[in-house]
């Protein structure tokens, strides 16, 4: 067999959804099927080389006979392999941005350019550019196929010369080594060197995946989800971007783009690319709310980020059958169910009680609550001169003993966490306590946030306060 | 006459051309082709996708044979299945002809 069939049947077999073994048997099949047909011709009276031309006509285009067989053995990938990288950039950009609508609108203008222009093989040469007039070139009419050195961008055009009329043929156009193989095949005396090279390296392209690599990531996946698994219960408290969790993003990150550029299966590499996409979606969508003070997000990214690597390994035995297909958007539709409801709240509800040691001061404690940010708040008074109802912050302030907390710091002295309850023990100073009897009035008390955040009040039932006066 | 009506048959063609004796990818191209279905203009690696998706349902089985060139080969034959296909399409045959009887006129075969 010729070069020239060699590299028409690896064309076919690379664009082929299949394992090795189904690849294998095909090429045979296919290899003997040519063999038969230009043997055939050649007893007809054609030359070996028309018989072959003549072999690879009848027998199809590969693009269009791998399509088919994605169609026969597998769901094929037919929507994320078209999504252009211009389009998610944009996207994912016009988030941040204040007219969002605009940007979707223009990211989806970029995706309806991308899918619409495309080059197609039907007997002839057929450039289809949106918001301009379809071309058709019949090969035969090909004299002269150039090189045209890049515009401002630097991308190389190639240039078709045909019936004294010219067009050109971009690299980034959809078909478009489908159609340098057929203009390598079909015309192959009006291409000039350099265009002959270019295509041939392009129909090359396709590296050979090795088995040991598909093996590695697979067990790379295994581990992040171990790891992650492991550290999945202090990352649902976390609420802020820790390191653990931006080495864990950097980890996923470069794991799944690995796989999207390595995997040569293009049902797999569909899938990788659309996870990273969701990745990058819901990192982002997730970044921005953190940033814009609702920490409590960040909490929603160690479940989805699960469910995304596990994705991600099933992706690598992904064969193309429609039911793996409707598992991975389940999955998918999971990132996108509340997660909050699976979270521990970051709201307390237990119950609180205190314990006042000494009761020759009328001191009360009243007003007891946790804030936000995880500080538990009381308000401490000696008499009843304060109408405390509408106590807020800035009320809080003019109280008299405001000053105290400034001189003498944060009084907790100790905590005591058990696994249901947490006990704290509060002693102010003798000198506090006679500035309260001189000064009669109301104070505001709060614990540090590192001392009694989120992580260590969410995992109690109840909370005994104890002051000793 | 519509060549995407005649696509829509081609597995059963393909069933009708094992029916008589198993067959190689390119010999079934061929016995296509000289039963006049030339009309389809049908592209050869296309029908390899059919005879998968035909081997993958059970209607047909494959098996490798050696040609008298002394290679190996893939040739394909029917099995129940499949005749049993072929069967099932010749009731829905005659139903539709039935039906297009029905609205057309008896004599619109002969038409």
């Amino acid at each position: 067999m010729s070069k020239k069939l060699d590299l028409y049947l690896e064309k076919i077999i690379a664009k082929m959804n299949l394992d090795d073994a189904q690849r294998e048997g095909v090429e045979r099949e296919f290899r003997a099927h040519l063999e038969e047909a230009v043997r055939e011709g050649v007893e007809k009276g054609l030359t070996e080389d028309e018989a072959e031309t003549e072999a690879m006509l009848a027998f199809g285009q590969p693009s269009v006979i791998a399509r088919q067989f994605g169609i026969t053995h597998g769901y094929g990938w037919f929507v994320f392999e078209r999504i252009c990288f211009s389009f998610v950039i944009y996207l994912i950009l016009s988030l941040f941005s204040k007219n969002r609508i605009f940007g979707i609108i223009i990211s989806i203008l970029f995706l309806a350019r991308y899918l619409w222009n495309k080059i197609e093989i039907n007997g002839t040469l057929r450039i289809r550019r949106i918001f301009r007039k379809t071309i058709n070139i019949p090969f035969e009419r090909i004299k002269r196929v150039t090189f045209e050195k890049g515009h401002l961008w630097g991308t190389r055009r190639i240039m078709l010369f045909y019936s004294e009329k010219k067009a050109s043929l971009s690299p980034r156009l959809r078909n478009f080594r489908c159609a340098a193989l057929a203009l390598d095949v079909l015309c192959p005396d009006a291409l000039e060197s350099g265009v002959r090279e270019f295509f041939k390296r392009i129909s090359l392209r396709v590296p050979r995946e090795r088995k040991w690599v598909r093996h590695a990531l697979t067990v790379y996946w295994l581990m992040i989800l171990i790891l992650y698994s492991i550290s999945l219960s202090g990352l649902l408290r976390v609420e802020r971007i820790s390191p653990l969790v931006l080495i864990s993003w950097i980890l996923f990150l470069s794991g799944i783009i690995f796989q999207a550029i390595y995997i040569n299966n293009k049902s797999q590499k569909g899938i990788s690319w659309f996870l990273l996409f969701i990745f990058i979606f819901y990192l982002t969508n997730t970044v921005v709310l953190v940033l814009s003070y609702r920490s409590e997000y960040i909490r929603w990214l160690s479940p989805g980020f699960s469910l995304i690597t596990i994705c991600a390994l099933l992706s690598l035995i992904w064969k193309g059958k429609r039911i793996h297909l409707v598992i991975l958007v389940l999955f998918t539709l999971l990132l996108l169910i509340p997660i909050k409801f699976i979270l521990p709240p970051t709201k307390w509800e237990g119950e609180i009680n205190y314990l006042l040691k000494d009761k020759n001061y009328p001191v009360s404690l009243s007003q007891i609550h946790w804030k936000d940010n995880g500080s538990l708040c009381f308000l401490l008074s000696s008499n009843d001169r304060y109408d405390f109802l509408n106590m807020e912050d800035q009320m809080i302030k003019e109280a008299p003993f405001k000053d105290i907390g400034k001189e003498k710091g944060y009084w907790w002295i100790t905590g005591k966490n058990t696994s249901k309850d947490l006990t704290l023990i509060y002693a102010p100073s003798r000198n506090n306590v006679q500035s309260w009897k001189d000064n009669p009035g109301a104070f505001y008390l709060y614990s540090p946030e590192e001392e009694m955040g989120v992580r260590r009040h969410n995992e109690c039932n109840e909370i005994n306060i104890i002051i000793i006066l | 006459m519509d060549r995407e009506l005649l696509k829509g048959h081609l597995p059963v063609l393909i069933l009708g051309v094992l029916r008589e004796k198993p067959l190689h990818g390119y010999a079934i191209c061929r016995e296509i082709q000289s039963r006049g279905a030339s009309e389809l203009k049908l592209k050869e690696g296309t029908l390899y996708p059919l005879l998968y998706r035909l081997e993958r349902r059970g209607h047909i089985k494959s098996f490798w044979e050696t040609a008298p060139s002394g290679k190996q080969r893939k040739a394909y034959k029917i099995t129940k299945s499949g005749i049993k296909m072929i069967e099932s399409h010749k009731t829905e045959w005659k139903i539709l002809t039935s039906l297009f009887s029905t609205f057309l006129g008896e004599g619109w075969v002969k038409q």
